[in-house]
């Protein structure tokens, strides 16, 4: 059913990215996919039904300037208070936005529980391989050798894969968004907002002013066909390791849609049945006796 | 007239149940228990025991002065040695020549818990059905069930002569109604079950793990939800997130981790997002004595998380109030979107004993803008009414007044609506006794008994340490000479008195305890005698 209606999620809040920051490409794209959602009547969904959770950083200001509800959290913390925002109303489209540095090094455990739990949310990382924000330090996908502030000797360990981390715990979507092909972004955005089950997508968006890596990404980026098991996609997440001058792959790696954390449950399992949650509950219980 | 009996012996030798059937036998023929129970933070060995204090009247806390010593190991008599009142009966099977009642037949040796439980009833002279319908219901469908029966038959046949003459106050127990045998942790999961409790999450740490375990596994039969994420950094920010999208919300823990959650509950400062904190404190700083009491983390409920924001702290003292406090958090978390930390202690959690509770009727209605019904935006940096990001002086001033206000409403309320304190003993009089939290129970039983001078000192146990209520600074003030008795070592609760109040207390009136056990009433009575 169609709303034949056109919806735009714009606010009127000033955006405080730099000029041309790839942030306005990745924002615009996946406004476009939930504002499509929205007007083909998807699910009957509306966009009251859709939540931004984020923490701080540079990505995380998307809260702002989307018009859908959102909760504006701790740096590291998007992916618990996005589990709880859905534990709360599984039928809300629970989308949480942050960077790699608030993903991969402050809140690295909790990306590896939410691939274990598989409740039905998404994660989009606008990974820029640096702490923006604060002026530029290495994070955890910062290439090895990298001279920023914090690290002027060059950055020493190697980085870490998240996509390989993502599928080893058992994520069931996993993603690598090029944010320079907007239509495919917005393809793939539409995909993991619609999987039923945790999605995990990595926005590769460089940082024009601390870590520029937008002419190797344009130059390099290449469209995979989506691998057809989870070895081949564990494959293809390790072909590429956050280096520069080498082929990148993007697009779907990997989805399989198996039991979520609300199904698991039967209480959630009743609100995403009746299209309810816990707000629209309240139980006076006299249970002193019982005792 | 008050009987203490000892159980002691090593983890894994049924200590806790032995003690549970014991208590419950004992409530259900109307008597009053205290079940204190100490253990080590391990899983087998060691040295636990358990103390019960049974009496025809109430028992507030328990005594280290046993009447009765049941030994299941040798290690537990050495121990245990020096609080043997003058004539301990001692139970116990290992090769030593001790006065008492010794277990000599191997048959009996794997149970003999349940044998000397027999044997007992028996030198009291009390009627064996109780214990045994007991033990029935502690052990059913258990294989150990037969031999167990047949061990409380064997030693309650057996004559080891009587000592009921000095405890006959055990036949006169009154089944009253409302009388509940259970822990502050079952309490406070009453309250919030009654409370229309939707979600508790927590990562287990002792003592806040017997919630836990209470909400767990009452969630099926009550229709809520329990979930233990992978860290109490989780358990906070999902507790947020959930509350955002309507539910109402609870989270516990202890010492460290409830370090780790006050980033959180800064947030929850800023959003005025509903939400329950349960905090049960230990042994400490840091890891401490993880399996055993204090009052050391009052100072941080009352001041954890950056910033400046408004909270409720309130320390329930017993069951009754572990009940209904928590139901006041509950409404004043929902009603004003306010923090409200709910303090116990392991002293509290973990020990089960009697209590009159009656049906407390509080209750609010969520009334929340929630995702999927508004466009309802929550935010931890500043911002204006709508939730939207501002560095704006003037919006960021008129949104923390907002918030201080919020804060005198609540206030208003509790001072008009809720018990904030208690006052006991001599209403009129001059020297005057104050406590918070577990230490109600042996402060109470101090300052009611003949030794403690029933007649000198006026008691009054703080319920609410935030916002610390107008009546009660009054009546502090009215003092000529105040006592502040506490389970710590700077004396947390006088420091807030002093803050609050034109009283100075120095060092001398200062009764603190911090070897991470309880006060025991004796205890509070030689000290009080020696200021």
């Amino acid at each position: 059913m169609s709303n034949n209606k056109s919806v735009d999620l714009s606010t009127k809040n000033e955006i405080t990215w730099c000029p041309g920051c790839p942030n306005f490409l990745l924002k615009q794209a996946v406004q476009k996919a939930i504002e499509e959602i929205v007007e083909d009547g998807m699910n009957e969904l509306d966009r009251k039904d859709f939540v931004s959770v984020v923490g701080i950083g540079c990505a995380p200001k998307i809260y702002d300037y989307l018009d859908i509800p959102g909760i504006n959290g701790l740096h590291g913390r998007v992916l618990p208070t996005c589990l709880g925002v859905t534990t709360g109303n599984p039928n809300l489209k629970v989308i949480g936005f942050a960077g790699d540095g608030g993903t991969y090094n402050e809140g690295m455990g909790h990306l590896i529980h939410a691939c274990r739990d598989n409740a039905d949310m998404n994660m989009v990382v606008h990974d820029n391989q640096i702490f923006a924000l604060t002026v530029g330090q290495a994070t955890s996908t910062t290439e090895k050798g990298v001279k920023e502030k914090s690290t002027p000797e060059g950055v020493k360990e190697k980085p870490i894969n998240p996509l390989v981390i993502a599928l080893e715990a058992g994520a069931t979507f996993v993603a690598r968004l090029n944010i320079f092909d907007s239509e495919s972004t917005k393809k793939i955005m539409k995909k993991a907002i619609t999987h039923k089950g945790f999605s995990f997508i990595e926005a590769l968006q460089p940082c024009l002013v601390f870590n520029d890596h937008s002419d190797d990404i344009k130059k390099n980026a290449y469209e995979i066909k989506k691998p057809k098991n989870l070895k081949e996609a564990i494959k293809k997440a390790k072909e590429w390791n956050y280096g520069y001058n080498k082929k990148i792959p993007f697009g779907i790696f990997y989805q399989n849609e198996i039991e979520t954390f609300e199904e698991k449950r039967d209480l959630l399992k009743k609100f995403t049945d009746k299209g309810s949650g816990f707000y629209s509950r309240n139980r006076k219980r006299k249970v002193l006796g019982d005792f | 007239m008050r009987i203490n009996i000892l159980i002691a012996g090593k983890a894994g030798q049924g200590i806790k149940k032995t003690a549970d059937v014991l208590s419950k036998a004992f409530v259900s023929e109307g008597l009053y228990v205290f079940n204190h129970r100490s253990y080590q933070s391990l899983i087998s060995g060691g040295s636990n025991f358990n103390v019960l204090c049974v009496s025809d009247k109430k028992v507030n806390s328990f005594d280290r002065c046993y009447d009765v010593a049941i030994l299941l190991d040798e290690k537990s008599f050495k121990v245990h040695k020096k609080d043997f009142s003058k004539n301990c009966i001692k139970l116990h099977s290992f090769d030593k020549d001790i006065k008492g009642i010794k277990l000599d037949t191997e048959e009996f040796k794997k149970v003999e818990n349940i044998y000397f439980l027999g044997a007992l009833f028996r030198i009291l002279s009390l009627e064996s059905k109780g214990l045994i319908d007991e033990i029935k219901s502690m052990w059913k469908g258990s294989k150990l069930l037969e031999i167990d029966l047949r061990a409380v038959e064997e030693g309650y046949s057996k004559d080891y002569g009587s000592i009921s003459d000095k405890f006959d106050f055990l036949k006169k127990g009154k089944k009253e109604k409302n009388i509940y045998y259970m822990t502050g942790s079952d309490a406070v999961g009453i309250g919030a079950i009654e409370s229309g409790l939707d979600i508790y999450f927590a990562y287990p740490m002792t003592p806040s793990t017997a919630l836990l375990t209470f909400l767990a596994q009452n969630k099926e039969k009550y229709g809520y939800l329990t979930y233990q994420p992978e860290s109490e950094v989780a358990v906070a920010n999902a507790s947020l997130g959930s509350s955002f999208s309507g539910a109402k919300t609870m989270i516990g823990s202890a010492g460290g981790g409830f370090d780790l959650m006050t980033e959180t509950l800064s947030m929850q400062g800023m959003t005025e997002l509903p939400l329950v904190a349960y905090l049960a404190m230990r042994g400490g700083p840091s890891s401490g004595a993880a399996t055993y009491t204090s009052q050391q983390d009052l100072k941080m409920a009352l001041g954890c998380g950056h910033g400046d924001f408004p909270r409720v702290v309130i320390a329930p003292g017993d069951l009754k109030e572990c009940y209904e406090k928590t139901k006041e958090a509950f409404y004043l978390a929902e009603k004003y979107g306010l923090l409200n930390i709910i303090v116990s202690d392991k002293h509290l959690a973990e020990n089960s004993y009697t209590n009159h509770i009656k049906n407390y009727d509080l209750f609010v209605k969520k009334d929340r803008k929630v995702p999927g019904k508004n466009f309802v935006k929550k935010n931890s940096y500043s911002h204006d009414e709508k939730g939207n990001y501002t560095e704006d002086p003037d919006i960021i001033e008129r949104v923390a007044n907002k918030r201080k206000e919020k804060f005198r409403k609540a206030k208003k309320e509790i001072e008009s609506k809720f018990k904030t304190h208690e006052v006991f003993g001599k209403k009129t009089g001059k020297k005057l006794v104050i406590g918070f939290g577990s230490t109600k129970g042996p402060i109470l039983d101090a300052i009611n008994s003949k030794k403690g001078g029933k007649s000198d000192y006026k008691y009054i146990h703080i319920i609410y340490l935030e916002p610390f209520s107008k009546k009660l600074i009054n009546e502090i003030e009215k003092a000529d000479e105040v006592f502040v008795v506490e389970n710590n070592i700077s004396g947390q609760l006088a420091d807030l008195i002093q803050e609050k109040t034109d009283k100075k207390i120095d060092e001398n009136h200062r009764i603190l305890k911090y070897n991470s056990r309880p006060f025991t009433p004796k205890e509070i009575i030689k000290r009080l005698k020696n200021k």
